[in-house]
């Protein structure tokens, strides 16, 4: 199914200049002139409505642990129930995931007034204030953000665990279920359809949900990734399969990617774009090995306005743009040097459109989650092959 | 003595069928390149790659070139490559847009301002696939070029044809190369003319 392409380690040192400030005294310094500023920016009203909020008692048992759940629908899928209480009972049955008993963690419509005050509405709003916030206000030491895309026939949830304090991704976690074919007919989905449905989804899983980072390690900083003709999710999923793989091989610390991009974009710098100065400001900040750019691009080339295979009278399995993340892919990822602003090394891999037929003309498609995590981890075990040493 | 004649014509004929299969049934190509006389490509140690321009009807035609393109070279191990987002945000900064060519005063701005030796641009002109018949073969046509940033002068051109398919693979019903292979063919055979 994959194509490896090539492993370009150019023997450049890996020496990175050293200079500015340490990350978490940064962090702290800058969250309280953030936590001033932003007191005195948000008004009374809202002010009051956080300090009026009871803090809801994180038990001593276990880690504890804040749970945020974000819900993305794919294509069409429109769920004819409210959008709130389905993502309520999401946080429920992946919270019950996580501690049964409920104990030491905190999900959803707890931590929300948090949320709303921090600006996080969706996945990539993660900032260090919230994380600082939900220390100071609830205790919390490990934050576990699930992203849960649906699709019209499965469920895919893209979970990892963020260490509240030093903000780096202590490990990443995908899982994906699918859907019966009648799951989204009209009055035929209710709540405990729904959450039995989450239900089966594991945000954590086979580990504590703190898990444990690599302190000493290298730092890595993983950019958003650009899904060329993809969907977001798409890119998403890519993007996600690359931080398990990095973070299962134990030699990479990897500030969490929704903090590094809030970091720039505080800053007014465009990851996409990185100039000198917001490399400046990433040196400063995390004193990076390398930065991992990584790039997801489709190889399907049929134009637009061609026949589809429904005008000849084929219906296809899934309508959803999802398709397109089973076309021929090219799954690059850069490690540039942060202080020098050189390519370091280029890993990719092409994967081959996951069209096959099996007997009796029966489709069987490789589970999309099981799709990118192969090609990232056929990244990472080339960068690995050098030593990990980026 | 006419035995040993024999076996010499028919293990010639053989040898020769065996040396010409691989080209016959090789995917169809043709290429072109201007290298600059007199110039010291030792001195290229640092290179910028510009995002490439697009003349097809296939929006991503340049992007899928560019990252085929970026891989192959730095495999090479020649040169040192400076990352392409940086690139883009010099270019912004000096309003260089990004689906031209340079003139020889940006070319100069742009290498002093990445620090770069040299910069290398492409122009995708064919991608897709070739209409007619049931054989869908891949065909793209890219031109490469390689301005050195101290004059801004040109110092390597070329232009590469490549198809998935070929004249044999069509007689004996070989599969053409889905245009990923292609794609990294025609970058190998246009920088080979460089490298």
């Amino acid at each position: 199914m994959l194509r490896r392409i090539v492993r370009i380690p150019l023997g450049v040192s890996g020496a990175v200049a050293r200079h500015g400030r340490p990350g978490n005294r940064v962090a702290s310094t800058m969250h309280g002139l953030v936590m001033l500023s932003a007191g005195l920016l948000l008004g009374a009203s809202v002010a009051t409505n956080v300090r009026c909020q009871e803090p809801p008692a994180v038990q001593a048992a276990g880690t504890p642990t804040a749970l945020m759940v974000f819900i993305d629908y794919e294509g069409a899928v429109r769920p004819d129930l409210s959008p709130t209480e389905l993502r309520v009972e999401a946080a429920h049955a992946l919270a019950a995931r996580i501690s049964p008993d409920g104990q030491g963690v905190l999900s959803y419509p707890e931590i929300e007034p948090s949320m709303r005050v921090w600006g996080v509405r969706t996945a990539g709003d993660l900032s260090n204030d919230l994380l600082h916030a939900l220390g100071a206000e609830y205790g919390i030491e490990t934050v576990v953000l699930s992203r849960l895309v649906v699709f019209s026939d499965r469920l895919l949830l893209l979970s990892r665990g963020i260490d509240r304090k030093s903000g780096t991704v202590a490990w990443a976690e995908i899982d994906e279920t699918s859907l019966s074919d009648d799951f989204w007919k009209p009055g035929h989905l209710d709540m405990e359809r729904w959450r039995s449905a989450v239900a089966k989804l594991d945000p954590i899983g086979n580990r504590g949900p703190s898990g444990s980072g690599v302190d000493e390690a290298p730092t890595a900083l993983v950019l958003p990734l650009r899904p060329f003709g993809l969907s977001p999710h798409s890119g998403e999923l890519a993007s996600h399969a690359l931080l398990e793989a990095l973070l299962s091989s134990n030699r990479f610390r990897i500030p969490d990617p929704s903090l590094v991009r809030n970091v720039l974009r505080a800053k007014g710098h465009d990851p996409s774009m990185l100039d000198v100065d917001g490399r400046n400001e990433l040196l400063t900040w995390y004193e990076p090995s390398a930065l991992l750019v990584p790039d997801l691009l489709t190889f399907e080339t049929a134009p637009i306005s061609s026949p589809t295979i429904t005008e000849f009278g084929v219906e296809p399995a899934d309508l959803s743009p999802v398709s397109s993340a089973r076309s021929p892919l090219y799954f690059q990822v850069l490690a540039v040097d942060c202080a020098t602003r050189q390519v370091r090394s280029a890993d990719a891999v092409y994967l081959e459109p996951d069209d096959s037929v099996g007997l009796f003309g029966l489709t069987h498609h490789v589970p999309l989650a099981r799709r990118f995590e192969k090609a990232a981890e056929e990244i990472v075990e080339q960068l690995q092959k050098r030593g990990g040493n980026l | 003595m006419k035995r040993p004649t024999i076996l010499r014509s028919s293990t010639f004929a053989v040898l020769s069928i065996a040396a010409l299969l691989p080209a016959l049934l090789g995917c169809g190509s043709s290429a072109q390149s201007y290298v600059k006389p007199m110039v010291d490509f030792s001195y290229l140690q640092r290179a910028a790659v510009l995002p490439f321009q697009n003349l097809t009807r296939d929006d991503l035609a340049d992007e899928r070139m560019q990252s085929v393109f970026l891989t192959e070279v730095l495999s090479a191990e020649i040169l040192e490559v400076s990352d392409p987002r940086e690139t883009a945000a010099a270019m912004l900064t000096l309003g260089i847009p990004a689906n031209q060519g340079l003139t020889p005063e940006q070319a100069i701005a742009l290498g002093k301002q990445l620090s770069v030796d040299a910069i290398f641009s492409g122009i995708v002109e064919d991608y897709g696939f070739a209409r007619g018949g049931l054989d869908r073969s891949p065909e793209i046509t890219l031109v490469l070029a390689l301005t050195e940033t101290e004059t801004g002068s040109v110092v390597w051109r070329s232009q590469v044809h490549e198809t998935g398919s070929s004249f044999w693979k069509r007689i004996f019903g070989g599969s053409p190369d889905d245009i990923y292979e292609v794609s990294r063919e025609t970058v190998r055979k246009a920088l080979g003319t460089l490298l």
